[in-house]
């Protein structure tokens, strides 16, 4: 690692290659990592997964509001069955 | 002094006879106590309504070859390992997703299908028995037939009521030993034999239907023992369907039967002196067709659940080469 030692008697035309080079690097990596964890998402977008799953659920509540507007657990007057009288539930 | 609970009360309607205790359920899932009465939940909610052939239910001597609207609720009396429809049939009616079709709405809509008759199937029509007789009744009026295809579990009174408005039956006879009707459907067998017989007694057309599972009531001399009940009871001209068990629900883990075993079932039916015997569920079978018990001819070629010729005179129920009666409702 050339960059780390000191030569003060050599040209050091390479080790301020070298460090700007890092430089550059160790620069982008610190604003990707930056601009993905201070990003805000603008209103409205879901990750897809849960998009998916939004969708399921408000397919299934559909389904039931359906269901329930089709007064699904009407009870009709059933027929042969006798009552047993003196046995309380 | 007005008890602070109410009522237990006891369903009559199948052989499980139900004690059920203030919002208690039956066996079935679909009758309630509120109040001490009883209740249905599926009166007019089916969950399942399509147009099939007679063929499907089974029926081979009733109408061959015409549609027939069939309808389903959520729901059974028994619990069968191996059953076909058990999504529907072993569900709760919150479960399965319903229609709103009250009776006058199926018999309209059988009559816009083209259908001559409606059956009551795929789950246990016993569990829907108020929606099924009040369907019955108007479609009588409408001039269309009903068909019950059942496991025979069901009590005397009500199937005399029943029978007022029902054509025809299609009985599943499980197997024929007490134990495989306690250790594979959670039932009985004697209430289903009786059944059978009090259907025949009552005027309804009826033919029986053994779906045989391998290594469970695969037993030649059981099936011996249950063509020569049969035979001596229910009478040899009593159509007989053996069908092909494929695995399902608690049974996924047997193999389909083998066909040898299927015909072996016939050839047994047939010595024991049963005159039509069917073998089902096996596409493309020469033992699909319906033969005459005198000339050998064959009445009726049936490939699948299509009718390709018919050959009984529909006004004499006669064979049209010997004139030989044959069992069945032609027209």
């Amino acid at each position: 690692m050339t960059f780390f030692k000191r030569r003060p008697k050599r040209p050091m035309t390479g080790d301020w290659i070298s460090c700007v080079f890092f430089s550059v690097i160790l620069g982008l990596f610190i604003i990707i990592t930056a601009e993905s964890m201070f990003q805000k998402k603008p209103a409205g977008t879901i990750e897809p997964s849960v998009a998916e799953a939004h969708r399921e659920v408000t397919e299934r509540a559909r389904i039931i509001r359906e269901v329930l507007k089709q007064g699904h657990l009407e009870l009709t007057p059933g027929r042969h069955y006798r009552v047993l009288e003196g046995e309380e539930s | 002094m007005t008890p602070l609970l109410s009522p237990k009360i006891q369903c009559t309607l199948c052989p499980n006879l139900c004690v059920m205790g203030d919002y208690e359920r039956g066996k079935c899932r679909v009758r309630i106590n509120q109040g001490g009465e009883l209740f249905s939940l599926v009166y007019g909610k089916p969950c399942a309504v399509h147009v099939d052939p007679m063929e499907k239910k089974p029926l081979y001597h009733f109408l061959p070859g015409t549609g027939i609207l069939s309808i389903a609720t959520a729901g059974c009396l028994l619990s069968c390992k191996y059953c076909q429809n058990w999504e529907i049939s072993q569900a709760w009616p919150e479960e399965t997703r319903n229609l709103d079709l009250p009776p006058k709405d199926v018999v309209d809509a059988a009559i816009r299908s083209g259908s001559r008759s409606i059956a009551y199937t795929y789950t246990e029509p016993t569990v829907f028995y108020e929606y099924m007789w009040d369907t019955c009744a108007l479609a009588h009026e409408r001039g269309l037939r009903n068909v019950y295809v059942t496991c025979g579990y069901i009590n005397p009174e009500p199937l005399r009521e029943l029978a007022k408005v029902m054509d025809a039956a299609n009985v599943d006879l499980k197997g024929f030993t007490e134990a495989f009707y306690l250790d594979v459907s959670g039932g009985h067998l004697q209430p289903v034999l009786d059944a059978i017989l009090l259907m025949k007694e009552l005027g309804m057309h009826v033919e029986l239907t053994n779906l045989i599972v391998p290594t469970k009531n695969d037993d030649p001399k059981m099936i011996r023992e249950m063509s020569q009940w049969i035979a001596k009871y229910a009478g040899g001209d009593t159509p007989l369907h053996f069908s092909r068990f494929y695995p399902n629900y608690r049974y996924r883990n047997l193999p389909p039967t083998p066909l040898e075993i299927l015909v072996q079932a016939r050839e047994i039916a047939m010595e024991e002196g049963i005159r039509y015997v069917y073998v089902g569920n096996v596409p493309g079978s020469d033992y699909n067709s319906t033969y005459c018990p005198s000339c050998r001819k064959r009445l009726i070629h049936r490939i699948g659940y299509e009718v390709l010729s018919f050959e009984i005179d529909p006004e004499t129920s006669a064979c049209r080469f010997c004139g030989t009666k044959i069992n069945g409702v032609w027209k």
